[in-house]
């Protein structure tokens, strides 16, 4: 699937990015259990994607090397902050979500997938927030790519198909 | 010739694992050799000297200056770092190439592989068991076996996805029912050819296989770093999560969640660390 984007921001693991400049790709690789949370303003054409490893920052708020991008609720909060200053809006705001999956287990210790949704469903729910579009569970890797100018969001799954959210 | 004989063939077409690394890690099995013995046969093999120098002024292996003396470097780093710091060095040529069969990037596989060995040696320390160089070259290696049988996983990857979805196979085992043989076994017979310590070889053919209770250490603790890495995304985008977690090893352990959690928080930072220092791939991304 090709849309064109001159400018390519790459979102590492635990790791955010905004933009307000429609010619921009940002793309994250392989999301495994971690999630993949996208914001886009489609009339300030502002849009955003974080990356977090896991639900809760808990203690870890008070450390000195502290990345509140690492977690769902320390790193959305922030997502929609950035992208308010940029110019979006709320009630124009379109969300989608991707990721969560987990491998071929379901006790508890790798449920992470699960725990992150779960996390950012409350979050959303407390703040209402309504998800758009989401591709999450499963036992994929995900790579996303979203396009500012057009506001398209795109899923690679696994090593084969590319899906239009 | 079947099918199984053909993908065994196909192990003696990999490069051989670097003289001078083999030579220097099987120096440093003997318990009376110097740094300066180990410097003396590695310096003139140019590009794993300066592999070596680079690695011992990384931040991961901690010399807190940059030295620039390759025997300075070793006596700093220590004999047991320096195993380490070898294996890396002689395994990173293997990873040069994008293997469809698993990956949709390049160097996904170096990354995985990168990751499963620094969340080894963290849950090798929490634990208190088993033994740190070991652990740390077999998670390394773990996955050798990918290098050979990535071919044919891309001749047949649509039977082989089919199986892990229908059927909620492995993709091990759906690589061992479609191909005849798996690559973790092929990796094991890998690391056998390039004289690997049967310890290794032998954790290696079973790091998918279920827990048993007489897994060594090493077995155990490669098993569960290889999932952490997928769990957190540092997997190959093919195969990708189809694999089973071990919480009966997390449980052998005694990690509680909270405890399961933090370590895949903690490992993150190394692991970029060492990527960024070291294990970048030019990117076709």
């Amino acid at each position: 699937m090709r849309v064109a984007a001159s400018q390519l921001l790459t979102v590492g693991i635990a790791d955010m990015k905004v933009s307000g400049r429609p010619d921009t790709m940002l793309i994250t690789y392989s999301l495994g259990s971690c999630l993949g949370v996208v914001v886009y303003d489609p009339v300030a054409l502002v849009g955003g994607m974080l990356h977090a490893m896991l639900p809760e920052a808990k203690d870890e708020r008070s450390t000195p090397t502290f990345n509140p991008y690492k977690y769902i609720d320390s790193g959305v909060p922030l997502l929609f902050k950035e992208a308010y200053r940029l110019g979006a809006e709320k009630h124009r705001l379109k969300v989608f979500v991707a990721g969560g999956a987990q491998i071929l287990d379901d006790s508890g210790y790798f449920n992470i997938g699960k725990r992150n949704l779960t996390t950012l469903r409350k979050l959303f729910w407390k703040n209402g927030v309504m998800i758009d579009k989401e591709h999450v569970e499963g036992n994929y890797s995900r790579t996303v790519k979203v396009f500012l100018g057009g506001g398209e969001v795109i899923i690679k799954l696994g090593g084969g198909e590319e899906i239009l959210l | 010739m079947t099918n199984i004989d053909k993908i065994l063939g196909k192990i003696e077409f990999l490069p051989p694992f670097p003289v001078t690394i083999s030579k220097a890690l099987q120096m440093l099995n003997s318990p009376k050799v110097s740094t300066e013995e180990i410097a003396e046969s590695i310096k003139f093999d140019q590009a794993v000297a300066s592999n070596v120098l680079k690695l011992c002024n990384s931040s991961y292996f901690g010399l807190r200056r940059s030295i620039t003396n390759l025997n300075e470097a070793l006596v700093y780093i220590g004999l047991s770092q320096l195993r380490k710091i070898l294996v890396l060095s002689g395994t990173r040529q293997y990873f040069e190439n994008r293997l469809p069969g698993y990956e949709a990037f390049k160097g996904e596989l170096w990354r995985h592989s990168l990751a499963t060995s620094i969340i080894g040696s963290m849950v090798q320390k929490k634990a208190g068991c088993g033994d740190s160089d070991m652990v740390f070259i077999t998670s390394l290696l773990h996955d050798v076996g990918k290098l050979v049988m990535s071919e044919f996983v891309t001749d047949e990857v649509r039977q082989i996805l089919h199986l892990v979805e229908r059927e909620q196979m492995t993709f091990l085992d759906a690589e061992r029912q479609i191909l005849g043989v798996e690559h973790a076994e092929l990796g094991s017979r890998i690391l056998a050819l390039w004289n690997f310590s049967d310890e290794i070889i032998s954790a290696v053919r079973k790091h998918h296989s279920p827990y048993d209770p007489g897994d060594t250490d090493t077995d155990c603790i490669v098993k569960i770093a290889d999932s952490i890495a997928i769990t957190m995304g540092y997997e190959t985008s093919v195969d990708g999560m189809a694999y089973h977690g071990y919480p009966e090893i997390i449980a052998r352990y005694g990690i509680n969640q909270a405890a399961f959690d933090k370590l895949m928080s903690d490992s993150l930072t190394q692991i970029e660390s060492i990527e960024t220092e070291y294990g970048i791939m030019k990117e076709e991304r």
